[in-house]
């Protein structure tokens, strides 16, 4: 009896799950017509939660957490590179030989963090979220337009204990991923993109974990636009030619 | 930075959990149960995310500091799961953790407040006794026998969430009874080693200080976690017959100088600004004719932005801290200051604070004509207060003084922005 109440909700909890959507995306009005979109963005190291959850407790599993990390950014650049974006990807062998780069990627991540515990998706058109001088010195050093971060987090649940727990508000099974998108010369945060995926209960197999990063890296670049260089309007100055026109307005 | 916002998350859920009554650490050999290898296994990890994500601080100086005097108090390990190992995060806020595998890391902004290697120790010692008393275990033992949630946890960012839930308490303080034995434990360890146990209430002094009125003592929110100011009574009761020793200065402040500047920097960038003024006050007093030194105070007064300095925040009543607290956590730094501006107050305090900081900048420029970064100080308050024409000065001086200075171009960026306002004011006047 108990077993065939329980085959019911998880059908119905599944049907939910596939019916909500899966992905979703908050830009700003720039971000969205061009004029703030990047020519090129680099990849922060992507904050990577696996957990292997039972009733009352989890498993943390930090290494697999930096493994598939790793490989969600891989994935995220080649579908980017495929819209026509520059990619770097900021790694510990890019962060391992420079001290500053160092320094800079843990200032402009905190910034990050700090930005993002005040966000209401609502106010993102509003612009008033910025990462800090740090997001925009990184850039600099970077040589890139603009900062993605990412989080992801996939939890394991045993086979039949998913639906229990989550009845009693413990842990279920499933996936998610966030990317966002600041700006790196204004360090404005200008997108976010977010993805879900459904896990079903049970061991996995490092394929299944693989296959979970591949469609959360596909969902949250489902709606990202191309980087399209027609959309912005780009006054190149040298820094010379800045220096001496200011020269020249204060002598006025 | 691990807020006082998400420690006032953690501090509540804590206190939400049925607490077991905790018969104290157990120094001797302790048996790792199945699943607890994990938590073993967790900390070693945790280790390669703290790498991955740069969190490391490898200053050889400062780290040095720590290894010497850590590998001094480490007992020998009565486990072959625990190997004591020290480690310098870079983090802001001033705390310590030791995990149960023996690695003992801390943060920046810890390093920054100490004053003597005594105090350093003290930190240590308190670590070393969480370790050697295997309350990680402990405490995961009595807390898992509890109907709790892992969804509780999880709500709450601590390093990305990848701390497995028995380490978190490592991070953030275990129950009362625990950090009240550790203290206990690490008054003895210091009284066995050369260093002076009268630098452990100094040290929990220290951590108790509130300069940014964020800290609503509300028995709730620190139930789980002993008040700090309490536990440096308890602890100044507890060495009062202990025999002081002389200090360690040497080493220790040549050594922390550079982590000192960091964490006020940090402070400043993270918005923390009277934290960032009081830090920065105390080091300018000691160092009056180092020119970076005065250059980070002048930055911290400009951090206040349109906030009057709080002379004493233990006048501040427990209300004032909870609104400060909220308003902290939930609104922007632009948000607050475009509230305070719409203030007389608020509007007295930002120029105030500009002329106090554009005072600092010129005394630098005073000390060292050639400190280049003063400049770019004098352009930002010049630019705060609506002197486009001084700040395009400035910032030209700086950009040309300092041409391989790494925010050169941001500055630039600002200058252009300049330029063009003059421009337009004068074609508007014409």
């Amino acid at each position: 009896m108990i077993g065939a109440k329980a085959r019911i909700v998880a059908t119905w909890l599944a049907a939910l799950a596939v019916s909500a959507q899966a992905f979703a995306e908050k830009t700003t009005v720039e971000f969205a017509n061009g004029a703030t979109r990047p020519k090129s963005v680099a990849l922060m190291p992507v904050e990577t939660t696996v957990n292997r959850a039972k009733v009352v407790d989890t498993d943390s599993l930090v290494d697999q957490g930096l493994r598939y990390g790793s490989m969600f950014n891989e994935r995220v650049k080649a579908l980017l590179e495929s819209r026509g974006y520059a990619v770097e990807v900021v790694d510990t062998n890019r962060l391992n030989p420079d001290p500053q780069l160092q320094e800079y990627v843990v200032e402009a991540t905190r910034g990050f963090k700090d930005m993002m515990s005040k966000y209401k998706p609502k106010k993102l058109e509003s612009r008033i979220y910025n990462a800090g001088p740090s997001a925009k010195l990184l850039a600099q050093k970077l040589g890139v337009d603009a900062l993605v971060f990412s989080n992801m987090s996939v939890t394991i649940t045993g086979a039949g204990k998913a639906i229990v727990s989550g009845l009693f508000g413990g842990t279920t099974s499933g996936a998610n991923a966030n990317l966002e998108v600041v700006n790196g010369k204004t360090g404005d945060l200008e997108a976010t993109f977010l993805a879900i995926a459904l896990v079903t209960p049970g061991d996995k197999t490092d394929e299944d974990l693989a296959a979970y990063v591949d469609t959360l890296a596909k969902r949250t670049m489902n709606r990202m636009p191309g980087s399209d260089p027609n959309s912005r309007i780009d006054v190149a100055q040298s820094d010379d030619d800045v220096l001496n026109e200011a020269d020249a307005v204060l002598k006025r | 930075m691990f807020s006082q916002s998400r420690r006032f998350l953690l501090g509540a859920l804590l206190a939400a959990l049925p607490l077991a009554a905790y018969a104290g650490g157990d120094y001797g050999s302790v048996r790792l149960h199945d699943d607890e290898q994990n938590l073993i296994d967790s900390s070693k990890q945790l280790h390669n995310y703290f790498e991955a994500h740069a969190l490391l601080y490898n200053d050889d100086k400062v780290l040095g500091l720590v290894r010497r005097i850590g590998h001094e108090l480490r007992p020998m390990p009565a486990d072959d799961y625990v190997e004591y190992e020290f480690y310098v995060l870079r983090d802001p806020s001033p705390n310590a953790f030791a995990l149960p595998n023996g690695h003992v890391y801390v943060n920046t902004g810890m390093l920054a407040r100490l004053d003597d290697e005594d105090q350093l120790a003290a930190v240590l010692a308190h670590e070393i006794s969480h370790v050697a008393g295997h309350h990680g275990i402990i405490e995961h033992r009595a807390t898992k026998k509890k109907a709790i949630t892992s969804m509780v946890f999880g709500g709450v960012p601590i390093f990305g969430g990848v701390l497995a839930l028995g380490l978190q308490t490592s991070v953030y303080g275990f129950s009362r009874e625990l950090e009240q034995e550790a203290d206990d434990h690490g008054a003895s360890i210091l009284l066995a080693s050369r260093y002076d146990p009268h630098a452990l209430p100094e040290m929990l002094d220290t951590l108790s200080q509130d300069y940014e009125g964020l800290d609503p003592r509300l028995p709730t929110i620190w139930s789980t976690h002993p008040e700090t100011r309490a536990r440096a009574e308890t602890s100044r009761a507890l060495v009062a017959s202990m025999p002081k020793r002389e200090r360690s200065i040497g080493a220790f402040e040549p050594g922390v100088l550079g982590v000192r500047t960091l964490t006020i920097q940090d402070y400043i960038r993270d918005d923390y600004p009277q934290t960032a003024l009081a830090l920065a006050d105390e080091l300018a007093k000691r160092y009056p004719n180092d020119a970076r030194l005065q250059q980070l105070l002048a930055d911290a007064w400009q951090g206040l932005g349109a906030q009057p300095r709080i002379e004493d925040p233990a006048a501040l009543s427990n209300s004032d801290k909870k609104h400060n607290l909220k308003d902290h956590a939930r609104k922007t730094h632009e948000q607050r200051l475009a509230e305070q501006l719409a203030t007389e107050t608020g509007r007295a305090a930002y120029e105030a604070n500009l002329a106090r900081a554009e005072q600092i900048y010129r005394h630098v420029l005073e000390i060292d004509p050639s400190y280049a970064v003063a400049y770019r100080g004098l352009g930002e308050v010049y630019e705060q207060q609506k002197r486009d024409r001084d700040a395009a000065a400035a910032y030209l001086t700086y950009v040309r003084s300092a041409p391989d200075a790494p925010d050169r171009s941001l500055v630039v960026t600002r200058l252009k922005s300049i330029t063009v306002k003059i421009k337009e004011s004068s074609n508007d006047r014409s």
